[in-house]
């Protein structure tokens, strides 16, 4: 069992998951081509605020499209908005992928 | 008291507005005419007590829905002083409407464009002054989520409510409220005059180009493939462009000018054609490359291919201590130093801003290539250009390489890396020629300014004391040259070049122009001349040293606002001048070494 804590933006209370072991995926972990639903976001706030910004919140379906060579930033894509994020950033994504 | 209503669509954020304006002092309350309760709040504005009344969001005046009739009962039963029309600046195509239909009621109104930052992120322009000029209403752009605007849109209220002494009559306006059908129709000309929307490829054409431009193997290779092929097209474009402006200059010259000076003192002749119309005449003649190379530079930035250059280079900048939007400034400080550094802002990271900043200086900017072309040109032969060209730039990426490397260790940085990849775009011909025109308009400002200036001083300094032939030795300009003598020549830097590095310091088209004021010729006869003077040596080793030596005092200008250290200024500047002369020295002798 893990524990996480997340902070809701604009209100000044945290939600406490209880995930089962299997779900607790990175998004840095995802394959290309798979799709995973968001279920936390481990992150400081001005991090936290800018990956809301863009559209990563808890409960948004999102999928890997590519990876950059040499290790770098990974495609993804949530709804109709595309973005490019390094493996530090998606470490601080926690999601649920589809099996 | 004055009575404001704010209206708009649903979704163009109205509340947020609305909470903006109002504070806390908002309650809900009911009025005459309508069964519903509406927000509204007292507030001061331009020393007046107002109320601001939250209209529920509508799309059509004339529709048929609960809220379009609550919106109709209320006018027709309320008077008001002021209307404020919200809309989305991105869909304002489609929302324009709403401010027509306002309009036909003769109620005074305030056009706000809200989400501007979207608009911008979408390409979309819009001309708002020329928009107000045509509704006759002010035309303001605000970004309620982050403020921005606020303040103007407030102040157009305030006029309005202080110049109209009569609210509106809520008879006359029920009287008013018809069908028009002439609407669309105004619609649709004001969009087209005012509005510029760029064509946006469906996310299913970026996908497939994306798999091409991104590809695992290709995408790189491909991107600097895409880059040559960009700069040899302005190069092979420009070039028949700007020969054909200095023949024409030169033929000004000589056909008008001269005869006009024939009878005034030497020295005022020389001031005036030598000096002057020289320096400036030969800077002039590159316009058409710097405007091609904007406009070029403009449609990549505008397409959204900078972002997948950033996606493709990122890992290898993460090396460098940069990352992938560094990348992209470097790629624009191409174009000009200073607006790339002041994108730099956007890095929340300040050791990641220095870093970025301190490379940034070292980008082959137009101002640098403009005396690139003219020496190559001068000193090489058409089958070789491209390549010195070339291989200017990659000395450019190599200098930056070589700076972030060298320096990651003293700025490291922890900023997070996450960006956008819009759909790609391509910008209507109208948004290309007036962004050519702003380029065009900027380059003749600063070519009044600075070079007008810089080409006197060099002419006076090259001419005085006038006992002794013009741009020798005996000159102030010759015994400064003698000054730096012992630091240029081991660098095949003779007396004349440096006077115009010297002046190079103040902006690098003045460099160009300094030389037609040396050797007191322009264009096609200043060329053939030079390559006389110098062998294809030195000026490989001069265009080196101008590449790195030190940016613009523009740049320098702004390095330090922006840096807000002076300290960081000099570092910059030191460096600078420390790998341009170890690299020019390098290649000089190496070169004299190895026989050439």
């Amino acid at each position: 069992m893990h524990i996480i804590m997340e902070l809701c933006d604009n209100k000044n209370y945290y939600h406490l998951y209880f995930i089962p072991q299997r779900h607790m995926q990175l998004l840095s972990q995802l394959k290309i081509g798979q799709n995973a639903t968001i279920t936390a976001i481990e992150a400081d706030e001005y991090l936290f605020h800018r990956l809301s910004a863009l559209g990563f919140r808890v409960g948004k379906p999102l999928s890997v499209i590519r990876r950059a060579n040499f290790n770098g930033p990974l495609h993804v894509r949530l709804g109709t908005t595309d973005v490019i994020l390094r493996d530090t950033e998606a470490t601080r994504i926690r999601i649920n992928a589809e099996i | 008291m004055k009575r404001i209503a704010l209206l708009g669509m649903p979704n163009t954020g109205k509340s947020t507005l609305f909470n903006r304006i109002s504070g806390a002092s908002a309650r809900v309350g009911n009025w005459p005419g309508i069964t519903v309760d509406l927000m509204s709040a007292k507030i001061l504005i331009g020393g007046h007590i107002a109320e601001l009344i939250d209209l529920p969001g509508i799309y059509d005046l004339h529709g048929f829905s609960e809220d379009e009739q609550v919106v109709r009962r209320f006018l027709s039963n309320n008077a008001v002083d002021l209307v404020i029309v919200l809309l989305n600046s991105s869909q304002i195509d489609r929302q324009l409407s709403l401010v027509l239909q306002i309009k036909k009621l003769n109620i005074p109104a305030v056009l706000a464009l809200n989400m501007a930052d979207e608009a911008k992120q979408s390409g979309i322009t819009i001309d708002t002054e020329s928009l107000a000029n045509d509704l006759h209403i002010p035309v303001l752009s605000i970004s309620a989520k982050y403020g921005d605007g606020l303040p103007k849109a407030l102040q157009a209220a305030t006029q309005i409510i202080n110049q109209n002494q009569t609210a509106t009559d809520p008879k006359v306006i029920s009287q008013l409220l018809q069908e028009d059908h002439q609407i669309e129709h105004e619609m649709e000309s004001l969009i087209q005059h005012h509005v510029q929307i760029p064509t946006t490829f469906t996310n299913n054409t970026t996908d497939k180009i994306d798999k091409i431009l991104l590809h695992k193997w290709f995408g790189l290779p491909i991107f600097f493939a895409a880059m040559f092929v960009l700069f040899q097209f302005i190069f092979t474009a420009g070039k028949p462009l700007q020969d054909g402006l200095a023949w024409a200059l030169s033929l000004f010259r000589s056909g008008l000018l001269e005869p006009i000076f024939v009878s005034s003192p030497a020295w005022f002749s020389g001031l005036m054609l030598d000096g002057v119309y020289n320096g400036v005449a030969t800077v002039a003649a590159f316009v058409p490359i710097i405007v091609l190379f904007f406009l070029v530079m403009s449609m990549v930035e505008d397409s959204g291919y900078l972002s997948r250059a950033a996606f493709l280079m990122d890992s290898l900048m993460a090396k460098m201590g940069l990352d992938g939007r560094g990348f992209v400034m470097m790629l624009m400080g191409f174009g000009c130093n200073v607006p790339a550094l002041m994108g730099t802002r956007i890095m929340r990271s300040r050791p990641m801003r220095l870093l970025t900043m301190l490379v940034i200086p070292l980008s082959l900017c137009s101002a640098r290539l403009q005396v690139f072309i003219f020496i190559i040109t001068a000193l090489f032969t058409a089958k070789h250009a491209p390549l010195v060209l070339f291989t200017l730039y990659v000395m450019s990426f190599l200098t930056m390489f070589l700076t972030a490397i060298l320096f990651q260790g003293q700025y490291k940085n922890a900023e997070p890396f996450i960006l956008e990849l819009p759909p790609y775009r391509f910008p209507t011909l109208r948004q290309i020629i007036l962004r050519g025109w702003h380029e065009v308009k900027h380059f003749l400002v600063r070519a009044s300014k600075f070079i007008v200036i810089g080409v006197v001083l060099v002419w006076a300094l090259t001419n005085f004391p006038s006992n002794v032939p013009p741009a020798s030795a005996g000159t102030y300009a010759g015994q400064i040259g003698a000054l730096f003598a012992p630091i240029l020549d081991p660098l095949g830097i003779n007396n004349q070049l440096a006077i115009a590095l010297i002046f190079g310091f103040v902006a690098k088209e003045i460099v160009v122009g300094a030389l037609a004021v040396i050797y007191g010729m322009q264009g096609d006869a200043l060329m053939v001349h030079m390559a006389t003077q110098i062998d294809w040596v030195q000026a490989m080793s001069f265009m080196l040293f101008t590449l790195i030596y030190t940016p613009c005092l523009s740049t320098i200008a702004t390095l330090r606002s922006e840096a807000k250290s002076s300290a960081f200024m000099w570092l910059s500047i030191a460096w600078s001048l420390g790998l341009a002369w170890v690299v020019s020295f390098v290649f000089y002798q190496g070169a004299r070494w190895l026989g050439y």
